[in-house]
């Protein structure tokens, strides 16, 4: 795995998303929900200004979590968004060894200390919160 | 021949590389596994515009390749599906069609020789590239005058945001509170400016339209004039840009279907000649633009057909749908009010029709005058804040007595019971149940009106639109989203889905009780009939019957002479009688002299409150946009409610 990526913890699960694809991490504030949305979007919330939707990662993978504390502000392409987590762990490579992962929002997984990471999938990801059905 | 200003050509040719751009991608989208009729819809209307476009503005070869697809694509929407080895051909006929575009464009614009040159005061005729000299006009990317606007947007933003900080701090620091005024009038002229920069009059994209449809009525052995009236109006770049094409739509339409051959006319007692109107003007916070023909008007079928499924627009917008028949260059084929609807829909806009069999047509687009910033009515369910483009709303009212209707919630408001629901429940939140007696918004169009009960109406804002961005852009009912000044996101609801969802919600309002009592009565004083109009309906939606005097001296005239009176709610200064002045007649008057006064102004100069402390007014209010619930706070202390 090369590059370094943003680690996150959602309940006891590990995930991580490639630091090119991660714009910057901030607090968790006043998300305003929008009805009609897809399911995992949080809402909208105002980060300097500009108006960025929030995804609950969590609900999206279907990991049971605790309240987030910190938003992950990824990107891919022309889009945007906040994935809600409930820590981030820290931000460095990964080993090596890429695993299989059967989950549509997952790239694969590697073992961190004897741990699954799961590998953020963030076309997949952002493509659900617009409404989209992945493969 | 009549010259087509360049703006226009720039506008025709840049609408055309949209629509090219997405017929390609469309093309290829078929090639995979995709919903074909969708797709095979959308490059028929791109296919239907660019020709349309191209034969108003006489470039007649882009013209010519763009009926050959739009008719084979027409074939494709008869059959449901295209065959996989027409893409290609197909694909190359679009780069066939961008390179005649672009050379047409490129073509140089014949001129009228005996063109008059444009009058320039007294100074005789201007040279004729006067317009073009750089010191008179300047050039600029409206990329970068988007970017200026919402910097200024921000900046104003910014200001509220310090104003709702330091404003209780400086409260009675004159010199202080002068400054922050001057600030703001100085941020709103500069924004005034700013969208100014942004605005272009329509007859910017007007010019070549005479001649086109005369041409147009020509080529169907009609007679047809166009008058244009109100060409000055201003309106957005974008939303000028976004219209040209609608517009065009509506006129090959009215000269296809509403105007008949001139023997027809002539046996109707009409001129053989046909008149087009295209109007515009402002109305409100909005822009009116018109077309109307003297034709033959829709058939009374299809006026029957509208007054039993909603409006005459949506009738005739159903896909497919066609009213003539026959198919030459320039006949609409039943897609024009579809596409026009659904492109002026997206600029925030709604498109009205009426028509008279016989007498003729008139479609209505109705347009926000700039896409920068919006003005909302701001109601709050369960917590969150919505924006309710102004426009759109009516009334405000309080739900003190709801009916129902085949077991649809109505609320009965100037003789019509129109459909009640619940905000949340027709945006498909859940939210808790709503009070007894909730504060409502009548949102009209001219067809149709709805009332929507919320928890709280927060008063009106302006703000700067943003976009709800790529990954939510799909979700309908929203025009976007603006930041309030504590940084909150507020969404701003498209009045036109409200409008035209099934109502939702709102049972349990319709079980409410009356409150048995009766309400209390205010007199809002105040010279200004907008502040009278806002406090008036603040008031009534909490449930109070309001009076209203334009100064102090009416006011009083009604104290002493009308119904009693539970409190007095009155602006500072004022024309024949001020506000203190009021105050002071009123304590001076045996029988009312202990009826509550509160003062509402919005200087929060200490000089005024000690003033109207001495003079013995109950209350002091300082008018700011956001604190009308503390107004309602008060005004229920002092009535005892």
């Amino acid at each position: 795995m090369s590059g370094d990526y943003v680690r996150v913890r959602l309940g006891g699960e590990h995930y991580a998303a490639s630091v090119a694809g991660v714009r910057e991490i901030s607090s968790v504030v006043d998300v305003t929900p929008v009805p009609g949305s897809a399911p995992g979007v949080l809402g909208v919330w105002n980060l300097r200004g500009d108006v960025v939707a929030a995804i609950d990662l969590a609900a999206m993978l279907g990991v049971p979590s605790g309240p987030p504390s910190r938003i992950v502000v990824v990107e891919d392409g022309e889009l945007h968004a906040g994935l809600a987590v409930e820590e981030v762990l820290d931000v460095g490579p990964l080993p090596g060894a890429v695993e299989p992962a059967e989950h549509p929002h997952l790239s694969g997984s590697v073992l961190v200390d004897r741990d699954p990471v799961g590998i953020l999938d963030l076309a997949s990801i952002l493509g659900a919160a617009r409404g989209e059905v992945s493969a | 021949m009549t010259e087509i200003d360049r703006e226009t050509l720039e506008i025709a040719r840049d609408e055309a590389a949209d629509c090219l751009q997405r017929i390609e991608a469309n093309l290829l989208a078929l090639e995979g596994d995709g919903e074909q009729t969708e797709l095979i819809d959308a490059i028929f209307r791109d296919a239907h515009s660019v020709k349309g476009a191209a034969a108003m503005v006489g470039w007649s070869d882009a013209a010519a390749i763009g009926r050959e697809i739009e008719d084979e694509l027409e074939q494709a929407r008869a059959n449901g599906s295209i065959a996989a080895e027409r893409i290609g051909p197909l694909l190359k006929a679009t780069d066939d069609l961008r390179r005649a575009v672009e050379k047409e464009f490129a073509a140089p614009v014949p001129q009228e020789p005996e063109a008059p040159p444009a009058a320039s005061g007294n100074g005789g005729p201007a040279p004729q590239e006067a317009q073009h000299d750089p010191q008179r006009s300047l050039r600029v990317d409206p990329g970068k005058v988007d970017r200026m606007l919402d910097a200024v947007g921000e900046t104003v933003l910014h200001h509220r945001r310090l104003e709702h900080i330091v404003g209780e701090r400086i409260a009675g620091d004159d010199l202080a509170g002068g400054e922050m005024d001057r600030g703001e009038r100085l941020l709103e002229e500069l924004q005034e400016a700013v969208i100014g920069m942004r605005t272009l009059p329509l007859s910017s994209v007007t010019a070549a339209f005479p001649r086109a449809v005369r041409d147009m009525a020509t080529a169907e052995g009609k007679q047809a004039e166009l008058a244009i009236i109100g060409g000055e109006t201003q309106l957005d770049r974008a939303i000028l840009s976004g219209i040209a094409d609608p517009v065009v739509h509506l006129l090959r339409n009215a000269v296809a279907h509403g105007i008949e051959p001139p023997e027809d006319r002539e046996r109707t007692g009409k001129p053989a000649r046909g008149r087009l109107e295209l109007r515009a003007e402002q109305r409100g916070g909005l822009v009116a633009v018109e077309v109307a023909d003297d034709g033959r008007g829709v058939s009374p079928e299809l006026l029957a057909r509208a007054a039993e499924h909603g409006s005459l627009a949506d009738v005739l917008a159903t896909a497919g749908m066609s009213t003539a028949v026959e198919v030459g260059e320039l006949a609409g084929r039943g897609v024009g009010l579809d596409a026009v609807k659904t492109h002026v829909e997206s600029l925030g806009g709604s498109v009205e029709v009426r028509s008279e069999p016989g007498a003729g047509t008139t479609v209505t687009l109705l347009l926000p005058v700039t896409l920068a910033v919006i003005n909302v009515l701001l109601c709050e369910r369960d917590g969150q804040p919505y924006g309710l483009p102004v426009p759109a709303v009516q009334e405000i009212v309080s739900v003190d007595r709801a009916a129902s209707l085949a077991a649809q919630p109505r609320f009965v408001h100037r003789g019509e019971a129109l459909p009640l629901s619940d905000l949340a429940a027709l945006l498909g939140a859940s939210a808790p149940e709503l009070a007894a007696r909730p504060p409502a918004v009548v949102l009209a169009s001219a067809t149709r009106a709805v009332v929507v009960a919320c928890d709280r109406v927060l008063g009106d804002r302006e703000l700067v639109v943003k976009s709800l961005g790529g990954v939510l852009a799909g979700v309908a009912g929203y025009l976007g989203a603006g930041v309030l000044e504590d940084g909150r996101v507020a969404l701003i609801l498209d009045p036109n889905r409200l409008l035209e969802l099934p109502a939702a919600g709102a049972s349990e309002v319709a079980a409410a009780e009356p409150e048995a009592r009766p309400a209390p009565r205010v007199l809002v004083v105040d010279d200004q009939f907008s502040v009278r109009q806002l406090q008036r309906s603040i008031l009534e939606a909490a449930g109070y019957q309001v009076d209203t005097a334009k100064h102090g001296r009416e006011a009083l005239q009604k104290i002493l002479t009308g119904p009693e009176l539970d409190l007095v709610l009155t602006d500072m200064q004022m024309p024949e009688m001020d506000g203190l002045e009021l105050l002071r007649a009123i304590r001076d008057d045996e029988q009312h002299e202990s009826l509550p006064v509160a003062i509402v102004t919005s200087k929060a100069s200490e000089d005024d409150r000690r003033r109207g402390a001495e003079g013995g007014a109950d209350a002091y209010i300082v008018k700011q946009e956001f604190n009308q619930q503390a107004l309602l706070e008060t005004i229920e202390r002092l009535v005892g409610r």
